[in-house]
């Protein structure tokens, strides 16, 4: 490996970096050089004077609060828009690594809707004992009213987003959002935001496109519709102005040229669907919706719902409507169910799984619970129906009395766990006041599948923004940056 | 389009005008401080009040008559302050502004980039906007930067939005609000025009309707209390007259419904319109009229707002099938 430019240390902005062998780094080697296909990007980067970077960052979060891309936060007295933070330094992934990743991703949504169609009509693979039958049909997220349903190309999940993280070994999946996945909004913006703030560093840099999401999207679930549709009536399902994505749906609507509807615009009517317009009743198709399934239908689902549309479950099983994602995906990306994906994709594909996932113990096995037990100081353990960080053990990070705590709990109702190795997620240069230092990172890359998949070259980049956190998440610190997948010149790359 | 964003463009729009009818009334009547009378000056804040239906801060909203009072009681800064920067009147600046914003969120879809961020932009200044910041120096300047605000906002929607039903809807609300308002700000001027010894300023009432120059090339500087209240009224080509307002709104129902306004029997809010529209450009303009005039444009304006609603954003469903 030979070094490129000056050591880094030599700039200013780069005087307090922490290289940390410990974790990957995705601009630098171990020994501190730069990475071949982060050293231009690195470069002028460099040369750029912190005061400068700064205004970027200013720049771009003052266009994304005049933009509306904010988040809101409900107090007592007032309700406060908070702009999600945005660091300006790009994360660079080669496009190369970026390609395997892509098939691996594509690999794994397509067995997870297999596992979708055989688990909501004859049930194979639980037949075949690869999968026990209590974790999916005990699972609360299984819906009953979707057996036998058929779906257009078997694409339950039409849109996906999946958690990816990284370490010494390469990329791994962390969870699959099979449900109503978000986020992809911001990845636009940012790309948005930070083509115009670095132009020339952005053309100079061969970074892959990621603009054509919204068209993809669109075409997706036209390719959804029912085939005698010859115009198909597509709209976007929100749970309103109250939602913490809400601009994002407004902006893939405005984005495809949809409607942007609401429960209370739609309405059911001989097991048809129609929304309310200036002109009187118009027929939709197809529904993306980004509410979660309880509240799809209050007449199906949860009667308390005011969200949903009576009926429209009604319309959907009589095929007079697609709604996409389909009702009851939850199922798969569950956390135990996550342990079987590997299998799962051996078993309908006859393939290895091409990403690498993460070692998972079953604490429902025997062995799995007594691993678990044996080493709770390194693993995170897990709670399977929970997500968002609730019911969770992170054991290098907890006290004696909580792990002592956990076990009792886990001892008691060992079906509900999992436990996995506590992982060292990968970090990336940050603009942190004056300084850059490195923080954690994650990539959510989103997938369409219908009857063709698409994966746009990028993803939402999340960032621990406090020092030494893992934890992504904008409720907690968290912010994200632009991913650019770069395609390295041939002769660069053989250097 | 849906309805319910129909809704919310109208009200975009009507919040909007009525933030633009309030700033204007406001800078209008900081400007009065420095040339007219204390006893002009407050029957200034008297009229406005009383155009905007808002009780003054302290003043209660269901004993009108003793509006007068309150008025002993506040000062010019008060009164302005409440007016311009009070969340908790739901007439003033800030509030309108911060509903017009609200609405314009929930029909995103339909409106372009650059309208909801200039919307946003500048609401988000005149949140963090105190009235102490420039009472001291030019107040009447700062309301005429905001108003250009509000004009930068109308020239972004004509030249970036299409000019489908979505425009059409927002063009409606301007002219309902400006109709109504109006047609307040008039009434309130009424009274003293059977006054032979009021000194009122009636350029004042020009410029509270964007009309001081219109005017002005119309006659001549030379202000006629009575030729005032006509151009107002009846002019057709000014667009803050009700003349204008009401050929606004007829030709834009004509667009959102060609049927409703060609065929026989003509829609309820059609109807309305062409009624609203003859009076105006057909109606008397003698002076012993002027009150039923324009107590007949409140009343249809309120009828025409409420069949618009009928027709357009809450129908019966079983009425609204496709193919009926």
């Amino acid at each position: 490996m030979t070094h490129t430019g000056v050591h880094p240390s030599a700039a200013p902005a780069f005087r307090q970096y922490d290289h940390n062998p410990t974790f990957y780094d995705e601009m630098f080697e171990n020994d501190g050089s730069p990475r071949q296909h982060c050293a231009d990007i690195l470069e002028t980067i460099r040369e750029t004077p912190p005061d400068d970077l700064r205004q970027i960052q200013e720049r771009v979060t003052r266009s994304f609060l005049h933009e509306g891309i904010t988040f809101t936060v409900y107090g007592d007295e007032q309700t406060i828009e908070r702009v999600f933070p945005i660091d300006c330094l790009p994360r660079i992934v080669r496009g190369d690594e970026w390609d395997d990743v892509a098939r691996g991703l594509e690999q794994r949504l397509r067995a997870l809707n297999l596992f979708l169609h055989d688990i909501y009509h004859q049930g194979h693979i639980i037949r075949d004992g690869v999968i026990p039958a209590e974790l999916v049909y005990g699972n609360k997220h299984y819906r009953i009213e979707m057996r036998g349903v058929e779906v257009p190309h078997g694409a339950y999940v039409s849109v996906c987003g999946t958690d990816l993280v990284r370490t010494h070994d390469g990329f791994a999946v962390l969870e699959d959002n099979l449900r109503v996945p978000s986020g992809v909004s911001y990845m636009l913006a940012c790309r948005d935001a930070i083509k115009r703030s670095m132009p020339r560093l952005f053309r100079r840099s061969r970074v892959r496109d990621v603009e054509q999401y919204s068209r993809l999207l669109l075409e997706t679930l036209r390719s959804l519709a029912p085939p005698q549709v010859g115009d198909p009536s597509i709209v976007l399902l929100t749970p309103g102005v109250y939602n913490s994505a809400y601009y994002e749906h407004a902006f893939l609507a405005r984005q495809m040229g949809i409607e942007l509807v609401e429960g209370r615009d739609l309405l059911v009517h001989n097991r048809r669907v129609y929304m309310r317009t200036t002109a009187g009743l118009r027929q939709v198709d197809v529904i993306y919706r980004r509410i979660d399934d309880d509240f799809i239908d209050p007449v199906t689902f949860r009667e308390d719902s005011v969200l949903g549309v009576p009926g429209l479950f009604h319309a959907y099983r009589a095929g007079r409507v697609v709604i996409a994602n389909a009702p009851g995906t939850g199922v798969a990306d569950d956390k135990a169910v996550y342990a079987y994906v590997p299998r799962i994709i051996k078993y309908y594909l006859g393939e290895e799984s091409l990403i690498r996932p993460i070692p998972t113990n079953l604490c429902r096995e025997r062995e799995g619970l007594a691993y678990t037990l044996a080493n709770l100081d390194k693993l995170v353990v897990k709670m399977v129906g929970e997500s968002g960080g609730y019911g969770m053990l992170v054991g290098p990070h907890a006290s004696n009395s909580e792990r002592k705590e956990f076990a009792a709990a886990l001892r008691a109702d060992p079906d509900n766990y999992i436990s996995q190795p506590t992982l060292a997620l990968s970090r990336a240069p940050c603009l942190v006041g004056a300084h850059i230092e490195p923080r954690h990172v994650d990539l959510r890359p989103f997938i369409l599948q219908a009857e063709r998949t698409e994966i746009v070259p990028g993803g939402l980049c999340r960032v621990a923004l406090k020092k030494g956190s893992l934890v992504v998440n904008s409720s907690q610190g968290g912010g994200s940056k632009d991913a650019w997948i770069v395609d390295v010149p041939e002769a660069a790359a053989g250097a | 389009m849906l309805a319910r964003v129909a809704d919310n463009l109208y009200w975009m729009s009507r919040y909007l005008e009525r933030s633009d009818q309030t700033i204007r009334l406001l800078g209008v009547q900081v400007r009065s401080v420095t040339d007219n009378t204390s006893a002009q000056v407050a029957a200034g804040w008297t009229r406005l009040f009383r155009s905007l239906k808002v009780a003054p801060p302290g003043g209660d909203p269901l004993y009108g008559d003793q509006l007068e009072d309150s008025f002993l009681l506040a000062d010019a800064y008060t009164l302005a302050d409440f007016m311009s920067f009070e969340h908790d009147n739901p007439g003033s600046m800030v509030s309108l502004w911060g509903m017009s914003r609200e609405n314009a969120r929930q029909a995103r879809q339909e409106i372009t980039q650059e309208m909801w961020s200039q919307l946003n932009r500048t609401y988000l200044s005149l949140r963090d906007t105190q009235l102490h910041f420039f009472w001291n120096k030019e107040p009447e300047n700062f309301y005429k930067e905001t108003s250009a605000q509000i004009y930068l906002f109308r020239g972004v929607t004509d030249n970036g939005l299409r000019h489908g039903l979505a425009w059409d809807f927002i063009r409606l609300g301007r002219f309902m609000e400006r109709i109504q308002v109006t047609t307040e700000i008039l009434d309130n001027y009424r009274a003293a025009l059977d006054d032979e010894d009021t000194d009122l300023d009636w350029s004042l009432l020009l410029r509270s309707c964007a009309s001081f120059e219109p005017y002005c090339r119309h006659y001549t500087p030379e202000i006629d209390p009575r030729k005032v209240m006509t151009f107002l009224i009846h002019e057709p080509e000014s667009p803050h007259t009700l003349r204008f307002a009401a050929e606004e709104i007829r030709n834009g129902l004509g667009r959102i419904d060609p049927a409703g306004g060609a065929r026989h029997p003509l829609q309820a809010a059609h109807r309305i319109a062409g009624q609203l529209r003859a009076l105006l450009a057909y109606g008397s303009q003698e002076r012993e009229d002027l009150a039923d005039t324009l107590a007949e444009v409140r009343r249809l304006s309120r009828g025409l707002h409420d069949e618009i609603y009928r027709r357009y954003i809450f129908f019966a469903a079983d009425q609204a099938l496709p193919g009926r």
